[in-house]
């Protein structure tokens, strides 16, 4: 990417924080070389890190994990 | 026998955020085996001062008892096309290819779990084969679930780490060349990989 943002790639990374444009996608459309790239201009357009939807598929897959993660991180096992 | 829980880093994004933020070792707190497919972990590692390359080598030369770079037939054939054909790139897909195949072939017990941590929204892909032993989990719910159990302060003050780590990084101009230490250390860590254990686990 070159070093001053251009309109249509400040509305490219936009989309990407508030969860419109997926990791892959937005990293495509930049014409960015990888995940990197799309950290540093999301940081230097002070954007967002987009997060996760709640849909309840999502919900489901959290509260699996937390089953498994809260006894591990809170008592080791 | 197989493993009854893993975690395993389906794509880049987590492993750079958590570098950025410098608290890669967040993914050690469940004392769970970590597993990177190689094809991950280079795309990772490869290029000389990418943000987090040089933290996730060392975190990973620091930690090789919990944190497995698993070989990958995907990630072996692409370097094979990569040597008849010097200069071509890496397949986009080829870290979702090779971490499918880490899914499918990595030796969970009958009721094992593996937590996939990725930030690609395009990762239901992954559960095709396996539905009811993965788990998706983006880095965000990791570290909520960190802070829940008050083993970190704030999820968001790891993410505005990231942010600062962002801000003050070079230009892409800066760190696009190959630094030959850091190619060579990559490389050497995914030919022991290969060497040491396949898909399937056998050591």
């Amino acid at each position: 990417m070159s070093t001053a943002t251009r309109p249509e790639q400040l509305e490219i990374l936009r989309a990407y924080a508030t969860g419109r444009l997926g990791t892959r996608r937005a990293i495509d459309a930049l014409g960015a070389h990888d995940y990197a790239d799309l950290i540093i201009a999301l940081a230097q357009n002070n954007l967002d890190f987009p997060k996760p939807a709640a849909t309840p598929a999502h919900a489901a897959h959290v509260a699996r994990a937390r089953a498994i993660l809260q006894p591990r991180l809170r008592h080791g096992h | 026998m197989g493993i009854d829980v893993a975690i395993i880093v389906t794509d880049v994004p987590p492993l750079i955020t958590l570098a950025a933020a410098q608290s890669l070792d967040y993914l050690l707190y469940p004392t769970l085996p970590v597993i990177i497919p190689d094809a991950v972990f280079h795309e990772a590692t490869y290029a000389a001062g990418k943000l987090g390359a040089q933290e996730i080598l060392e975190w990973y030369r620091a930690h090789t008892g919990q944190v497995r770079v698993e070989p990958t037939e995907a990630f072996q054939a692409e370097m094979m096309l990569q040597e008849a054909m010097p200069g071509r790139r890496l397949a986009r897909d080829l870290g979702e290819r090779a971490a499918i195949e880490i899914v499918r072939n990595y030796p969970l017990a009958e009721n094992g779990r593996a937590l996939l941590l990725s930030d690609d929204r395009d990762v239901e892909r992954l559960l095709v084969f396996e539905p009811e032993k993965a788990i998706l989990l983006t880095t965000w719910d990791y570290l909520r679930q960190l802070e829940d159990a008050q083993r970190i302060q704030s999820a968001d003050a790891v993410m505005e780490a990231v942010r600062q780590a962002g801000r003050d990084s070079p230009r892409r101009d800066l760190w696009s060349t190959h630094d030959p230490e850091i190619r060579d250390a990559v490389r050497a860590v995914i030919e022991a990989a290969q060497r040491g254990h396949s898909p399937e686990g056998k050591e």
